[in-house]
């Protein structure tokens, strides 16, 4: 049953003129971007690592945002169109919908990485940084597209309007990013600090520097995605128990 | 079929939307359920299905405690609720065939189940065409073929004619009707206009 409501997700909000364009910005923008780290003199004397690094922090953002922006709509666009009650009506549970909705937002992240790959073969060819970037690709970027998802999903089961959960949740993710507008002498004092040692999304972009340009092994890798473990846990374990304890049809 | 007892539900620790109900309808019944708007209808008809908790007391469906077995009672309930949307970009098959599918229904009884219910609610001629192209009336019989894909013995329908004109009245009530007497499918229908639950409960 999970499947038939993931396969409908899809559709809707994927396989859909939404989803498409949504797609099709991410390559124009992936395919921009590796043009201008060939053919731009200043960006071709970067070196390798810079350039995925780079590459790896523009599509994961992207993508976030696109996923969150879905996952807001999942269940207040619901409420709005007036279809929640029906499906509530049906023997899918409130967690099994939760569930259903994730992973079609899960589906959308993997057609991105799909085609993201032949990208980041290219940028880094005659590197063996391409099994790394698998790894964040699948591993981490995984994580924190479901993290922040469940993030959007939660406000969307709480709140009966997509922009307000749109906004909310977007929102906790600019926060989380803070730390990487910040100079590196704010980054070592006070509340930013706080906000750089316990950001997730500061955490795997550290881990990338660490593996690409320290040359740090993988058990201090894994003890820097320590926060994106947590985070993602965290998350999810939220929206289960809120998809369970809220009344999904509350301010409606 | 459906008995309520001393059923209550409080918004916001002060507003009363239901006062103490008790029902009792009989299998087989057309249940006529009057009340002008805000009177707490939808209310009652979101406590009886399990979709929201009664501040106090208890329904029975089909002999089955609504708040402790949720998952069985969907089985035997079909709901049409009063602002039901439907999936525009589906076609009236395809939102029958998805509904069938979570209930669980085999691929090839869902097809079959599917031309049925469009043949009962006459729609097996718009069947392919996208829903958003439908007239109010044309959703609301689609509406009804939803509530009944899993072979429901009770369905709830609330102000299910509300905003159509008289011929699209007059083709619920002939479905309702044919539910009630062919099939034996218990009824429980809202309404704030008389006239209208009138003419379904007494027929």
């Amino acid at each position: 049953m999970i499947f038939e409501l993931v396969k409908k997700e899809s559709k809707e909000h994927i396989f859909s003129r939404k989803g498409l364009g949504f797609l099709f910005v991410v390559s124009l923008l992936l395919s921009v971007m590796s043009f201008g780290f060939i053919s731009v003199k200043e960006l071709s004397l970067l070196d390798q690592p810079t350039v995925v690094m780079t590459a790896f922090r523009l599509l994961l953002g992207i993508n976030i945002l696109i996923s969150m922006v879905f996952a807001s709509t999942m269940v207040a666009g619901e409420k709005e169109k007036g279809t929640l009650e029906s499906l509530l009506l049906t023997p899918l549970t409130k967690r099994k919908i939760i569930i259903g909705k994730l992973t079609a937002i899960l589906v959308f992240w993997f057609v991105v990485t799909l085609i993201s790959l032949p990208y980041f073969f290219v940028l880094s060819f005659g590197t063996n940084m391409f099994p790394t970037i698998l790894f964040f690709l699948y591993i981490v970027g995984t994580a924190l597209v479901i993290a922040f998802s469940s993030i959007a999903l939660i406000f969307s089961t709480i709140l009966a309007s997509t922009k307000n959960a749109m906004i909310l949740g977007i929102l906790i993710f600019l926060i989380t990013l803070i730390p990487m507008f910040l100079s590196t002498t704010m980054k070592k004092s006070g509340f930013a600090k706080r906000i750089n040692d316990y950001s997730p999304v500061s955490a795997s972009m550290k881990s990338m520097k660490d593996i690409f340009i320290n040359k740090l092994g993988s058990s201090d890798i894994l003890v820097g995605l320590i926060p994106v473990i947590v985070f993602l846990l965290l998350t999810v374990l939220l929206a289960l128990m809120i998809s369970k304890k809220v009344d999904f049809l509350r301010g409606e | 079929m459906i008995k309520t007892e001393n059923l209550k539900k409080i918004y916001n620790h002060d507003f009363e939307a239901v006062k103490q109900m008790n029902l009792n309808v009989g299998k087989g019944d057309i249940y006529g359920f009057l009340g002008p708007n805000g009177a707490g209808k939808t209310t009652t008809i979101r406590m009886l299905t399990g979709l929201i908790e009664p501040t106090e007391g208890r329904v029975i469906l089909n002999g089955l405690d609504v708040r402790s077995e949720k998952q069985e009672v969907k089985k035997h309930i079909g709901v049409l609720p009063e602002s039901n949307g439907y999936y525009e970009w589906m076609t009236g098959k395809e939102y029958l065939l998805f509904f069938s599918s979570l209930y669980g229904i085999t691929k090839k009884k869902r097809a079959e189940r599917t031309d049925e219910l469009l043949e009962m609610v006459d729609l097996q001629e718009k069947a392919n065409i996208r829903i958003h192209q439908y007239s109010r009336g044309m959703r609301q019989r689609l509406g009804i073929a939803r509530t009944l894909i899993h072979e429901p013995r009770i369905i709830f329908l609330d102000e299910p004619t509300l905003g159509l004109d008289p011929q699209g009245q007059k083709d619920i009530e002939k479905i309702l009707l044919h539910l009630n007497k062919e099939k034996g499918v218990t009824i429980f229908i809202t309404s704030h206009l008389l006239k209208d639950i009138e003419r379904i409960c007494i027929a």
